[in-house]
């Protein structure tokens, strides 16, 4: 019998030692059944909470390729905590044909999965409980929470018996320093924007020794964060104004904003760095400067978004590697540069041109013939249905008129027998205008269109030619970005000589290079689809640092 | 503070930045991501070709 080992350990008091504990007593128990070890798969300091941890994804994967028939734990727990996932992964498990069996609960069953599964899920409610309770009672005594805020330092000190005294900050006086600098600039008039700058510029270090941005010094009013909303710094410890949760998708932690009602408040008058005055002539700016929005009750936070571009997070800037982002509707500008003037890339492009000249390497290859096939196949199978659909519906209405005729005789009973008049007369004209209809359209609709006889060829060249326009379509919009951007691991916009460099990373770039090497072309042959942005195309090729590199020219 | 001035790119030049590992073994057509992209695009083609049938049809009612 072939086996698996997972070994799993979670919070800080566990040790990296844990594991190999897990992987001796498992290893024993396999030596003693006699089975054959294949492989073991560790997560290192990651929780039960999630499934979202290479190793057991790892192990998930290679039992779907049948590597091994058992997977051996210490205990079930150690596979994960979360009812869903565990139940989730005995499922495939079974589907592989492959065994769960722990040291603890032995050949684990539905009913382990059922009951086990529910006092897993209980234990990490109940840790988190009581977590809260803990950090309740230390803020209650004026102590920190946990991490710390700027303009402050954690205070190192140790009790008689040795143990850690946890939770006690003082005042930096350097970044306190800054701290009112940033309010005093605040309330000169100056956007949060240009005091990031002016800090960069003066080389003043931001929080955890970053740059600072416009973002780290507005934060968010409501939630808190932010330099400028730090109650911290008129001497008030807020603690559970927000609540975290893991988004079951993602696995990321996503917060929320508690009612003020939960809020606990602790007046920590020496931990003051700000005074009262300016903190207030703050608060008074900002809602000077806040927008006036629409309530927003019932819109829905999504549609006042900008819709996402076919690249976006994708893009870096090649001169300090941070993001290139939407700075208007047109334009794709370098973010540090903008936001925290330590880049001086202030080179710009327009999102169709960068979007056109990426999609114009994958038009060419889009043409090979096992692709064209698979257009064929999809496009013949997609026809069928839509006529089948038209079809459907002519019966429908077919099937309709009878049952209208049916309705008006009854109606008409109804009213020789002395029923509500109006009523009966308002259903009656509803249905003589819907028969009408009907009417109408079985009689301009034809059993079947005339079948037209596509010519394949010419309506895939038309597609791919206007690859950009079809990627644009309202209603495949989203699904065809999706799909593009599994192909592109990175873009970086490299500025160089007058000209910026479309740097493309991931597969995308590994199919296009390919098929450059096999076409050994010279000429680009998409030339003049562009038009709209592109002048003069032209394919070149070379090499840099043992990477194969094309370049494609492309004056817009 | 004096800001530098933005400038749009008027040229741009496309590089292709893969590791030698893959650019050999790929065979193109065979990338399930290409293929399930250009499904999508028959999926449009399709819509649009229907579409036009239908809409000859309802002409060629309305000249009768």
């Amino acid at each position: 019998m072939k086996v698996a080992l997972y070994a799993r350990y979670s919070s800080e008091n566990q040790r990296d030692a844990s594991i190999e504990d897990q992987l001796r007593l498992c290893r024993l128990h396999a030596e003693k059944q006699g089975w054959t070890i294949v492989d073991s798969y560790t997560d290192r300091a990651i929780s039960g909470a999630s499934l979202l941890r290479p190793g057991i994804q790892e192990l998930i994967q290679d039992a779907t390729r049948g590597r091994f028939t058992i997977v051996l734990a210490e205990a079930m727990d150690r596979l994960s905590r979360d009812q869903e996932d565990i139940a989730g992964l005995f499922k495939r498990m079974t589907f592989a044909g492959v065994r769960i069996i722990t040291l603890s609960e032995g050949d684990v069953t539905h009913l382990h999965i059922g009951l086990k599964g529910t006092m897993n899920a209980l234990f990490l409610k109940d840790l988190a409980e009581k977590v809260r309770r803990g950090l309740r009672g230390r803020v209650e005594d004026g102590k920190s929470s946990g991490g710390n805020s700027y303009g402050y330092d954690v205070v190192r000190q140790f009790d008689a018996k040795g143990e850690r005294i946890r939770g006690d900050r003082t005042i930096n006086e350097e970044e306190a320093r800054t701290v009112r600098r940033i309010f005093t600039d605040y309330t000169r008039g100056k956007s949060s924007r240009t005091i990031a700058m002016e800090l960069n510029r003066d080389g003043v270090p931001g929080p955890q020794g970053r740059e600072w941005g416009p973002s780290t010094i507005h934060g968010n009013r409501e939630r808190g964060n932010g330099i400028l909303n730090n109650e911290m710094y008129v001497g008030r410890l807020v603690w559970n104004r927000l609540r975290y949760l893991k988004d079951p998708d993602t696995g990321k932690r996503v917060s929320r904003l508690n009612p003020e009602s939960e809020w606990v408040i602790q007046e920590v008058p020496e931990l003051r760095i700000v005074e009262q005055d300016l903190w207030d002539a703050v608060k008074a700016r900002q809602v000077e400067t806040t927008f006036s929005q629409p309530e927003r009750g019932n819109e829905a936070l999504n549609d006042r978004r900008r819709p996402r571009h076919l690249f976006a997070g994708l893009i870096r800037c090649g001169c300090c590697g941070g993001g290139y982002s939407m700075i208007s509707k047109d334009l794709l500008g370098c973010s540090t540069a903008r936001n925290k003037g330590t880049c001086d890339n202030r080179l710009n492009i327009r999102r169709d041109a960068l979007e056109a000249s990426v999609l114009s390497g994958l038009r060419t290859h889009l043409m090979e013939p096992d692709l064209f096939k698979e257009f064929c196949n999809e496009f013949t199978r997609e026809v069928n249905r839509l006529r089948m659909e038209h079809g459907a519906d002519l019966v429908a209405m077919r099937a309709e008129l009878p049952r209208i005729d049916r309705e008006l005789a009854k109606l008409l009973t109804a009213l020789k027998t002395g029923g509500p008049v109006q009523a009966i007369v308002d259903d009656m004209k509803r249905l003589e205008a819907r028969k009408a209809e009907v009417t109408e359209r079985l009689a301009n609709t034809e059993e079947s269109p005339p079948l037209l006889h596509p010519n394949m060829a010419d309506i895939y060249q038309r597609r791919i030619a206007s690859l950009y326009e079809s990627l644009q379509a309202e209603e495949t919009k989203t699904e065809a970005a999706e799909r593009l951007r599994t192909l592109v691991s990175q873009i970086t916009l490299q500025p160089a000589d007058g000209e910026l460099a479309i740097i493309l990373r991931g597969d995308l770039a590994a199919i296009l290079q390919f098929a450059a090497h096999k076409k050994n072309a010279t000429v680009h042959p998409d030339s003049g689809v562009l038009d709209a942005f592109v002048s003069q195309v032209s394919l070149v090729a070379g090499t840099r640092s043992g990477r194969y590199q094309h370049s494609l020219e492309i004056a817009i | 503070m004096a800001r530098q001035r933005d400038t749009i790119a008027d040229k741009v030049r496309l590089v292709l930045d893969a590791p030698d590992a893959n650019v050999t073994p790929l065979r193109s057509g065979a990338d399930p991501r290409l293929v399930s992209l250009v499904r999508l695009l028959a999926r449009q083609a399709a819509r649009d070709f229907v579409n036009a049938e239908v809409e000859a049809a309802r002409q060629r009612d309305l000249q009768d």
